[in-house]
């Protein structure tokens, strides 16, 4: 710290704590606070003022745009932009969600509150304390923070934070984003909510890393076009993450044409994520199943044991699918090729598969084919990722074999940027 | 329950590693740690099967080679893996496979270090899955390489650091740890193999010659050779049933290039395992 600085803190010191100490108690006691380093200059600054003039404490109170990680104690006035809660096992509910004042926004979490908090209230937050999170700085409202409802009028107008992300680095998560894509597919549908008539615009948008889901409340999103959304958020749908676009999102259409030439992306980068419309190449590891499989004629549901776990002794419906480990190299996804895919796979049709296998009764026909021509053999796959705590499941809807002839030519090319 | 990747690896790499990491949660798991930051708990190769020898009894090792250019992964199957076993005994050598299976460790002191790959299932395969595995090595090769000598440069390198260079989590994280449990290793002879293979499967090169770094074969499947040799010859020279002198014993295990220490230790196990004893002082015969 230099001079300048120093005595800029100890002017905001004396200031503060008036007349209940004399600047040369104040530096020294802050100077024996400066001889152990690693400790934060704001916790140093409330423990002296707390030590000479506790009742100035309270109104301390910090800006957001203020407020660093590893902060001991910090309070605040916020108004409260969402509020989720999360059920834990046996340890009660949290809660977590951004707050915002006129300097910016910030995430929090709850491990309780002591009021009832909802969307849109102003509160007040004393001695929480700060931690960094997913690189950005979150507030902690913990077992001795205390949290009290204000008039609304306190906080008129937030500033919330957008940052900025390629969209394969999206992901369901608090705060809002800024992204530019090109959109793939848009298409419009009239939703009543809570009695209202809204419109909603759904579909993909892709830049050169990803694409991602969309849905646009009430706002036209036009196929093919380059725009750039700011302030839209993330949300998981149908486990998958897609991008919110809502009253508080910008959207800027923009002259620029962006490759979206859809490259194939690493399972690694999506694991804790999935996603719409991926490519991936990696080797079938593993064929699970391969065959005609019975479902329920009113629900199609797989059947167990001859039974629908819903409707019981339930008409048949026969249908074809096929369940293999995919793996890249850098992790690996259970790939399930539904009825369509799988008779292009075999390069067969339906009936004659089903002919083949009923005339082979218990022989695994299907199974034996599938694992004969590509067991252990590389391959393109694009289709929807989901992701759960079972890993990634991937519904297949189209896939390509892999063009060995280009390979010496790649491998050139990377031989060539060796020792460079 | 999250399936353990299949990792791409070189054998030359791999059969580099002296460290293993064991990560505890509901069951412990080992990986295997190369100087280079690749962190291996399973493995899918494709590369030339050069050599296999069955097993002699139910409850031996089936043995098998496949090279990839780089080294030789050393594959061993067990009577709990019957039904690979069976198809790494029918197949004559030599031939190009797939194999995916699980890394076994077999470190008994510090500085004696193996490394073999117990088989989940093989296939034929040819020379295009070949040339398409190593150039899908070759690249996550290059990768690490990469990241490890941009970790070398860095004062205090963090994860964060690497992923800011664009490298994945995963490799940040595994480079790391590399960097700390190795030290300061020298990239060099990776950078030669991972040219070594790309020059394979570039037809301009091909006729190029590279000095294979040559790998001790593991310990353990000597010492298994070595007591089946013993055990064959005190079976075979037992002529009147009191067992074969320990000298003749000495005198043909020297001819056999075994060392006088290791019939020791050989004839101490095979005792403990009461496969052999003494009948009487400097005979030994089998139960």
């Amino acid at each position: 710290m230099d001079k300048e600085e120093y005595n800029k803190i100890v002017d905001e010191l004396v200031s503060t704590i008036g007349e209940k100490a004399s600047r040369d108690k104040i530096e020294k006691e802050l100077n024996s606070w400066l001889q152990f380093s690693g400790i934060n200059i704001k916790d140093i600054m409330k423990k002296i003022i707390e030590k000479f003039n506790p009742d100035k404490q309270s109104d301390a109170l910090t800006k957001i745009k203020d407020i660093e990680s590893g902060e001991h104690s910090v309070s605040l006035v916020a108004k409260v932009l969402s509020i989720n809660k999360k059920e834990l096992e046996n340890k009660g509910n949290m809660y977590y969600g951004i707050i915002a004042d006129e300097t910016g926004s910030i995430p929090f979490t709850a491990w309780k509150l002591n009021i009832e908090v909802s969307k849109g209230d102003v509160i007040k937050i004393v001695n929480g304390y700060t931690k960094e999170w997913r690189d950005n700085v979150k507030i902690v409202i913990g077992n001795y923070t205390t949290v009290s409802i204000m008039p609304k009028d306190l906080i008129k107008n937030v500033q919330s934070k957008v940052t900025k992300f390629k969209i394969i680095d999206l992901k369901p998560q608090p705060g809002r984003v800024e992204i530019v894509g090109k959109i793939l597919s848009s298409s419009a549908k009239n939703v009543i909510v809570d009695n209202k008539n809204r419109m909603l615009y759904s579909g993909i948008i892709a830049d050169e890393t990803g694409s991602i889901g969309f849905s646009a409340w009430d706002t036209e999103i036009k196929n093919n076009a380059t725009v750039r959304i700011k302030g839209a958020y993330v949300k998981e749908f149908r486990k998958m993450p897609n991008l919110v676009i809502d009253k508080n999102s910008i959207v800027q259409y923009e002259d620029v044409e962006i490759n979206v030439k859809r490259s194939v992306v690493s399972i690694e980068n999506i694991e804790e994520r999935g996603g719409q419309d991926l490519k991936i190449e990696g080797i079938i590891l593993e064929i699970k199943e391969a065959g005609v499989i019975a479902r329920c004629e009113k629900c199609k549901k797989v059947l167990v044991n001859g039974l629908c776990p819903e409707h019981g002794k339930v008409g048949v419906y026969l249908d074809l699918r096929i369940k293999a480990v995919v793996d890249d190299g850098t992790g690996a996804l259970m790939a399930i090729f539904n009825k369509d895919v799988s008779e292009k796979l075999l390069s067969s049709n339906f009936e004659e598969l089903k002919k083949r296998e009923s005339e082979n009764i218990g022989a695994s026909v299907i199974l034996h084919d599938v694992e004969d021509r590509f067991l252990f053999r590389p391959i393109y796959l694009s289709g929807n990722i989901m992701s759960s705590e079972n890993g990634l499941t991937m519904f297949v809807k189209d896939f390509n074999t892999v063009d060995y002839t280009k390979i010496d030519e790649e491998a050139e090319k990377l031989l060539e940027n060796l020792r460079w | 329950m999250r399936r353990e990747t299949a990792w791409r690896i070189f054998s030359g790499e791999l059969n580099l590693s002296k460290k293993k990491i064991v990560q505890d949660g509901d069951k412990a798991i080992t990986y295997v740690l190369t100087p280079l930051g690749a962190k291996v708990r399973r493995v899918f190769l494709v590369g030339v099967l050069v050599d296999v020898v069955p097993a002699e009894s139910e409850d031996g090792f089936t043995k098998a080679k496949i090279s990839d250019g780089t080294s030789n992964f050393f594959i061993k199957a067990s009577k709990y893996q019957d039904s690979v076993r069976k198809s790494i005994e029918s197949l004559v050598p030599p031939l190009i496979v797939s194999l995916s299976g699980k890394i076994s460790v077999y470190n008994p002191e510090p500085d004696k270090f193996w490394v073999s790959v117990i088989p989940e299932n093989i296939t034929k395969s040819d020379e295009n899955v070949r040339k398409y595995w190593i150039y899908s090595v070759a690249k996550r090769l290059n990768m690490r390489i990469n990241a490890m000598d941009e970790a070398k440069k860095m004062k205090d390198p963090t994860v964060q650091m690497l992923m800011d260079l664009g490298f994945p989590k995963s490799v940040s994280e595994n480079t790391l740890l590399a960097l700390k449990e190795y030290g300061d290793i020298d990239v060099e002879p990776y950078i030669n193999i991972l040219e070594y293979s790309l020059k394979s499967v570039s037809p301009d090169y091909q006729d190029e010659e590279f000095e294979i770094p040559t790998i001790e074969e593991p310990e353990e499947s000597k010492d298994k050779e070595y007591e089946n040799k013993i055990l064959s010859y005190i079976e075979k020279y037992d002529y009147d049933g009191k067992g074969v002198k320990y000298e003749d014993l000495r005198e043909y295990t020297e001819k056999e290039k075994i060392s006088s220490e290791k019939l020791d230790e050989i004839l101490e196990s095979l005792e403990n395992d009461g496969i052999t004893y003494q009948p009487t002082f400097g005979y030994i015969k089998k139960v």
